[in-house]
């Protein structure tokens, strides 16, 4: 069993009013939420659903492509300038004005054992350790803005 | 410009691409024959609006030229 990070960059969707993204930069896995906590929930969720199905298949997850580089660059700003916050308050964006976030997400993963095509779900064999590692955020111009302009 | 789930998830079946419903029901698993899956999220009922930030990952998962599928929507 191994035990990997990965990160996570939220933020609000530049074209969806109300919106967060959660991108998981690792796996180039994408997913939505109501707010800045409900978006690294459901990212979660869709990392599980990838991990498992490409393990299932004899597939090393880790050997997708990751995200756009722009998208590691925004991480990399956000690290070197964010401040630690408590994104499990849904007002968490509103109270500390904070438009982008980071997180690490751990996941314990059998990457060596042997592959069981369409393992069914009780034989998952990557699994969340749920709570964050380390979370931060700064309030900065969203990764899509900056590429727009 | 952002998508409705429903419509997406038709446009993303005109390119062989199934859907099935998976983990605590908030997200489809995406499938096509040849290609690792992908995940696409109804957390607001099918009725939710995705971002074009997820309709890239999508589309670079399965191959599909983004412009090409928003032609379907």
């Amino acid at each position: 069993m191994q035990r990997r990070n990965l990160k996570v960059l939220i933020h609000e969707a530049s074209d969806i009013p109300g919106q967060w993204v959660a991108h998981c930069l690792n796996l180039d896995v994408i997913s939505q939420g109501n707010s800045p906590a409900e978006a690294r929930d459901n990212v979660e969720e869709a990392i599980l659903i990838v991990l498992n199905d490409d393990l299932a298949n004899g597939w090393d997850p880790f050997d997708r492509d990751g995200a756009p580089q722009k998208y590691w660059d925004a991480y990399a700003e956000l690290e070197r300038i964010g401040k630690g916050v408590d994104i499990s308050n849904d007002d968490v964006a509103e109270k500390e004005n904070v438009t982008r976030f980071g997180v690490v997400l751990s996941f314990d993963i059998a990457l060596s054992e042997p592959a069981q095509p369409q393992a069914p779900a009780e034989q998952d064999r990557a699994s969340s350790l749920h709570a964050p590692m380390f979370q931060f955020g700064a309030n900065i111009e969203s990764p899509r803005k900056s590429a727009a302009g | 410009m952002p998508a409705r789930f429903k419509d997406l998830a038709k446009a993303l079946e005109e390119y062989g691409v199934t859907l099935e419903p998976r983990g605590r029901g908030k997200h489809y698993k995406l499938s096509r024959d040849g290609a690792r899956c992908y995940t696409i999220t109804a957390h607001n009922g099918l009725k939710s609006e995705i971002s074009d930030h997820y309709i890239r990952g999508a589309c670079k998962n399965f191959g599909i030229e983004p412009s090409e599928l928003k032609k379907k929507l």
